[in-house]
């Protein structure tokens, strides 16, 4: 591969280009659906092609092409200088990338059990009891049971002299039941809702699950959610569990926090921020509990690997710091911009995609509580959300509004009732200021956020979150 | 307009020799071979230049392999010989060992397709980077000159679909599509504008430009409205984003056949205004017509919603069997655990020219589009979203102001059931399903949560 990434850069060298890097992808994704015990799924897939990005007079170009026939190489790379040269009339210049990146080296993910020499039986079969299990709970109108497993093997070269191979690894399963009882329906996820929680390892973390055994569990759920109170609306200390914290942390800060967004280069379709580009150092939540990382580097997180997709080293580097914005997600035209050191975030969905500013796996630092119940147990009256369902912020990333799967109510320190339909909303600054405690770290965990759109074209990332269960005073809930 | 640009390298034959030496490979009872090739160009542009200028030339060769009642996948962009062998050589192993499916419907048979005229447009096809560039400098340009910042994007693409199959199913189309997005900032305020067209002459995009700074020079907007249900003009763009959800989470046959669909409780009483009609219609040339499916089977126009009753859901061949039907040409390619989904939405005009919406509306509130809408109650139609670009005040049939974004929660269809105009002209935008051709509307209650 390394002999089609010199056709593709020897390509563009010869025609005097600023900058210009390639990519080779090769993408193998495996996956198996079952629904109501038929399955519904059972795939093998492979997308391979080359990605080749130039600057050129201060304009970018990118082309892409599967076939990676010699010529068909060079006229991918001879139109992505076209497309550069046309976007850079009338371009202000000075568009610079910083220091070179010379990055050399191989990465990848390690594991203990490789996914993909796991017979596809034996998944199978483990889904299919699985599945079994929830369906011995009456009740229960939908069972879906489902894995996936992805290896992404990338080569990276640019005109600085950077070479580098990484192999991803990737593994994810999940269970949903949806039970209909009286009328009404309901639905309950292990181990997270959205179809798909995932890691970077390999099938040690489907083992890990205990899938068969929380199968009952969460289908006795549903069918009780059916006919549980819902969430009354008014204003009430909130508990989240990991889950929900991590899509909160996604929403609210970890986008906010984008360097596109906050220059306004998303506008038209991601949105903009709250924070703006002189923040760094100045906006403060106003909470020391709020200290957030970003962190390409986490064990198991689908944000994790070697180097980026402009060949910069993951690395691990903080965002807010006891409340205050100490850092940006920012790629190597953003940093240079900012005079910052680039933190290695750009990624690419594929071959086919150009890098764009994406989020590695972002975590908030655990607190002092030790557990779920010392969390909950200064609560005279509020609510304990989990299992993230439903999310809608607005384009600033300020306005919020959250569902979760399931709640139980908190009387004196105690959980109380299961209630259905949960959901709170609130503006970013003035919620985070409403956190009073943070779980310990044996609350802490790595969820997922599997699909994570940005880009036109759409691009679809995956990344973890790392978050303790987390409480907010005074927040306003509702149904 | 130079015709040097790029154009589609993939040409019947090409489609019709790859698709048969699948097939040849492929060692299974039966087989399915489905090739899906993009020709796409792409510009972006924010605060006055072009940031992201892109080109995808692929093609992807899927296969379904089947083996009695088992179906295997697999799918590869490597089209060398060896690519194909082992494309299908993997898909015969999944169905190997997969457990017999009784729900297997089969593969397709030969069936008439449609003929659909002007599909596949030249002038979308050979758009050169500098023209490209020209075009968006104007829209660019207009909206510069009062004082706004544009950003946006424009797209060309020529889509190629063949699907050949062991029943004697060959079926091959190609199609192209144009589409553009505009939001001029002017300080706090902003507008929108947006549209799709198969051929990228019909689109002009300083009339769109002139479009989205409209509605951002028509003030800046200071507060969001106050909390409460309003009596508001939806524009084409915000129709089409409760359309496109609407139809995602209820009018494909999965979400039926699960419960989740609206269309799974009701019965024939009506669920939306009289005067909504909404139908999938991908056989009408002016949309990105398609006229047959992933698996080969002739589309059919469905109605989803006919004069406020509940219409069908649409089908593919799987969830037909299931509900006793035959497929409705909705299948999206495989692997698809979702099911089939409408993708070519077509709502109904009304009669009122603008000035007659507006009047329609009276004092009230003109919303642009809608951002980040999230279900929270499928069956209900019940979802939460925001307000974006343009929330404006008309009093007396008049723009007199903006106000700031503001959030919804509520169910598309009690919005649907109140709907006083309609207008009787239409815009076709792409969407996250496909596309989407429908008018503005008056409705009467949006409640806002300020």
């Amino acid at each position: 591969m390394r002999e089609v990434l010199e056709w593709c850069l020897d390509a563009c060298a010869a025609k005097h280009v600023t900058y210009a890097d390639g990519r080779f992808v090769r993408t193998q994704s495996e996956a198996i659906n079952v629904v109501n015990g038929d399955v519904t799924r059972l795939s093998s897939e492979e997308s391979v092609g080359l990605g080749v990005r130039v600057l050129v007079d201060g304009a970018w170009g990118f082309a892409a092409t599967s076939d990676l026939g010699r010529s068909r190489v060079e006229a991918a790379s001879t139109r992505a200088i076209a497309i550069a040269r046309a976007a850079s009339h009338g371009r202000r210049p000075g568009l610079s990338l910083g220091p070179p990146v010379r990055s050399r080296g191989h990465w990848q993910t390690p594991f203990l059990v490789d996914p993909f020499t796991v017979p596809l039986g034996d998944k199978l079969a483990l889904l299919c009891e699985a599945d079994d299990a929830m369906a011995r709970v009456s009740g229960i109108r939908v069972r879906q049971a489902m894995m996936a497993w992805d290896r992404h093997h990338k080569f990276f070269g640019n005109t600085e002299g950077a070479f580098v191979e990484q192999t991803l690894t990737e593994v994810a399963c999940a269970l949903e039941a949806r039970a209909e009882v009286e009328g009404r329906s309901a639905a309950r996820s292990y181990p997270d809702a959205r179809g798909h929680h995932g890691w970077t390892g390999g099938y040690e973390h489907v083992l890990g699950l205990d899938l068969v055994r929380n199968a009952p569990r969460i289908a006795e759920e549903a069918v009780r959610l059916c006919t549980a109170p819902a969430v009354s609306p008014g204003r009430t200390t909130v508990v989240l569990d990991g889950s929900q914290m991590a899509i909160q942390l996604h929403e609210s800060l970890a986008h906010a926090a984008e360097h596109d967004r906050i220059l306004g280069q998303e506008l038209s379709f991601a949105g903009g921020s709250f924070i703006g580009p002189e923040d760094v150092g100045r906006l403060d939540l106003g909470n020391p509990l709020v200290n957030v990382w970003a962190d390409a580097t986490t064990p198991g997180g689908l944000g994790t690997y070697g180097f980026d997709d402009e060949g910069v080293p993951a690395g691990r580097f903080p965002l807010f710091v006891a409340g205050r914005l100490e850092g940006l997600l920012g790629n190597r035209e953003t940093a240079a911009l900012a005079g910052h050191v680039p933190g290695g975030v750009a990624r690419a969905a594929g071959w086919n995609r150009l890098p764009l500013i994406r989020m590695p796996n972002i975590h908030l630092e655990p607190g002092d509580h030790p557990s779920l119940e010392a969390l909950i147990a200064d609560v005279d009256e509020g609510i304990y959300m989990a299992t993230n369902q439903a999310w809608s912020i607005d384009d600033r990333r300020e306005d919020f509004r959250f569902g979760t799967e399931i709640a139980w109510e908190i009387r004196k320190g105690r959980l109380g009732r299961m209630l259905s339909r949960p959901g709170y909303q609130g503006r970013t600054q003035d919620f985070w200021r409403t956190l009073d405690a943070l779980g310990g770290p044996e609350t802490w965990n790595l969820w997922s956020v599997p699909h994570c759109g940005k880009g036109q074209p759409r691009q679809f990332a995956r990344v973890s979150h790392g978050t303790p269960a987390a409480r907010f005073r005074d927040v306003k809930v509702g149904a | 307009m130079t015709t040097s640009g790029p154009s589609l390298p993939w040409d019947e034959a090409t489609l019709a020799a790859i698709t048969a030496e699948a097939l040849a490979l492929c060692h299974a009872d039966e087989a399915e071979i489905i090739l899906m090739g993009t020709d796409h160009h792409l510009a972006r542009f924010s605060q006055g230049v072009i940031r992201q200028h892109t080109s995808e030339t692929s093609l992807e060769l899927r296969v379904r392999a089947i083996r009695g009642n088992s179906v295997g996948i697999a799918t590869t962009t490597d089209l060398t010989r060896f690519g194909i062998e082992r494309v299908t050589h993997r898909a015969a192993a999944m169905a190997a060992i997969q457990p017999p499916a009784p729900g297997y419907p089969g593969l397709a048979t030969p069936a008439a397709v449609a003929c659909i005229p002007e599909t596949c447009h030249a002038a979308t096809l050979h758009v050169a980077p500098d023209d490209r560039e020209n075009a968006v400098n104007k829209l660019m340009a207009v909206i510069a000159e009062e004082g706004g910042e544009a950003s946006g994007h424009h797209a060309t693409e020529g889509r190629v679909l063949a699907v050949r199959n062991s029943r004697g199913v060959w079926a091959h189309h190609l199609g192209t599509r144009a589409e553009w997005s505009a939001v001029a900032s002017i300080d706090e305020a902003s507008g929108y504008a947006a549209r799709l067209s198969p051929d990228h002459r019909t689109i002009r995009p300083d009339d769109l430009g002139i479009e989205a700074l409209t509605r951002a020079l028509a003030g800046q907007p200071v507060a969001p409205p106050a909390a409460g249900r309003h009596r508001v003009m939806l524009e084409p763009y915000a129709v089409a984003d409760l359309l496109t959800l609407l139809a995602y989470i209820s009018f494909g046959a999965t979400a039926v056949a699960q419960g989740t669909s609206f269309l799974a409780s009701s019965g024939r009483e009506r669920v939306v205004s009289p005067a909504v009609t909404l139908r999938d219609n991908g056989l009408d040339p002016a949309m990105p017509a398609m006229p047959f499916d992933h698996e080969g089977v002739p589309r059919q126009i469905v109605d989803l919603l006919r004069e406020g009753l509940p219409g069908t859901c649409v089908h593919d061949a799987r969830s037909a069997r299931q509900a006793g039907l035959v497929s409705t040409g909705h299948a999206l390619p495989p692997p698809n655990p979702y099911g089939p989904f409408p993708v070519h939405l077509d709502m109904q005009a009304g009669t009122h020219d603008r000035e007659a919406m507006l009047s329609a509306l009276g004092d009230g509130l003109l919303i642009t589009r809608f951002h980040y809408m999230s279900v929270l109650d499928p069956r209900a139609t019940r979802i939460t979203g925001l307000t974006r670009d343009g929330v404006l005040q008309v009093r007396d049939g008049r723009i007199v102001g903006a106000h700031r974004n503001a959030r919804f929660t509520q169910g598309i269809l009690d919005m649907l059931m109140g709907v006083v105009a309609i207008g009787r002209e239409t815009f076709l935008q792409g969407s996250f399903l496909g596309c989407v051709r429908c008018p503005a509307l008056v409705i009467e209650g949006l409640d806002l949560e300020g």
